[in-house]
């Protein structure tokens, strides 16, 4: 004897709930969370070093957790720039889930911090479908990978709310096209705002410190911070 | 390789199921999954990652049956629909709007099917 039963559950309804659960928690103590996806070597690191740098120079305390397959080597560089680092090291999974965040939220409760920024693997696909909790979503898209990787990996450039075109000083060297870039993003991911930043630099870092802070003030979480400091 | 962390999803999705309704003694034979056009989901890696997920679960051996859902966008200035294209992308193909996706993004357990086990 056969039974059907009808379902109609997203497969990644526990894991959504995960993050609801960060997302709502990480609220409550006013942090806002960034997560950050792009291809390997875009900049990522380098990225929110300077931007920790000069949100931290306004009185914001920045934390991160960054997810790659093997070592701690971002962890360590990141360290100096930040008030918290973890490093998650996934052994092989491309993406960050939010069950690889949950275990370290009571110690991120207890901080609460201004800013999480989440740095995911280094990845333009798997990334995409998992929420981890974040209130704003940032993709990379450096000057050296090519301008039409928004065209390549849509769906990436789709879901994120800035996407930062990174290592701009590099720009002329490798003959990028901001134009055919621009072109790109604009069909993929129309209302994504586009900052250009150079890390080493630093042109276009206080843009992007402004963009975000933007978005903070705009979410319950940070205005429940302001009105119990 | 994502789909190793989706086979797992998807028996996680099932098993709960099976425990939110309290089903037991009943072995699940069958599957059926709603899979959009961007799902970006490879099925026949799914189906080799979920034949390691379910070892030694109640699902071992069940099979997945899948169903397609095509990725359409809809217009925010114009409301007009059209199939997703990689031509257009998220901009209208009529005005040149910013467009929404209205369908495409879908992974689903639909339903499952059961078979009492230990009955003669």
């Amino acid at each position: 004897m056969k039974q059907l039963i009808e379902l109609e559950d997203h497969i990644l309804k526990k894991a959504n709930s995960e993050a609801l659960l960060l997302r709502e928690t990480l609220a409550n103590v006013g942090t806002l969370v960034i997560n950050v996806m792009s291809s390997p070597g875009s900049g990522k690191t380098e990225t929110i070093s300077a931007l920790s740098d000069e949100l931290r120079l306004h009185g914001d305390t920045v934390a991160v957790l960054v997810g790659d397959c093997a070592t701690d080597h971002d962890a360590q560089r990141l360290v100096s720039h930040v008030d918290w680092v973890e490093q998650i090291v996934t052994k092989g999974v491309c993406h960050l889930e939010p069950r690889m965040l949950v275990p370290y939220l009571p110690e991120l409760l207890a901080l609460a911090p201004r800013y999480l920024f989440i740095e995911n693997v280094g990845n333009l696909v798997c990334p995409v479908d998992f929420d981890l909790g974040e209130s704003i979503r940032v993709s990379l898209l450096s000057t050296t990978e090519g301008e039409d990787k928004p065209a390549k990996y849509p769906d990436l450039f789709r879901t994120c709310d800035i996407t930062v075109i990174s290592k701009i000083d590099l720009a002329e060297v490798v003959e990028f096209s901001e134009l055919r870039a621009r072109t790109f993003l604009d069909q993929v991911a129309p209302n994504t705002k586009t900052i250009k930043v150079s890390a080493r630099t630093k042109e276009g870092v206080a843009e992007l410190a402004q963009a975000i802070r933007e978005v903070a003030q705009r979410s319950r979480g940070f205005e429940t911070s302001i009105t119990e400091s | 390789m994502h789909e190793v962390s989706l086979a797992r999803a998807v028996v996680n999705t099932v098993l709960d199921a099976l425990k939110d309704r309290g089903i037991k003694e009943q072995r699940v034979t069958s599957i059926t999954l709603r899979i959009g056009d961007l799902a970006q989901v490879d099925l026949e890696s799914l189906e080799f990652a979920f034949s390691f997920a379910t070892l030694e679960t109640e699902l071992e051996s069940c099979m997945l049956i899948f169903t397609t859902k095509d990725a359409v966008v809809m217009c925010t200035t114009c409301k007009q629909q059209s199939p997703y294209s990689m031509e257009h992308f998220y901009r209208c193909e009529l005005c040149g709007g910013a467009c929404e996706l209205v369908s495409g993004k879908e992974f689903d357990v639909v339903s499952i099917e059961l078979e009492s086990v230990g009955v003669h």
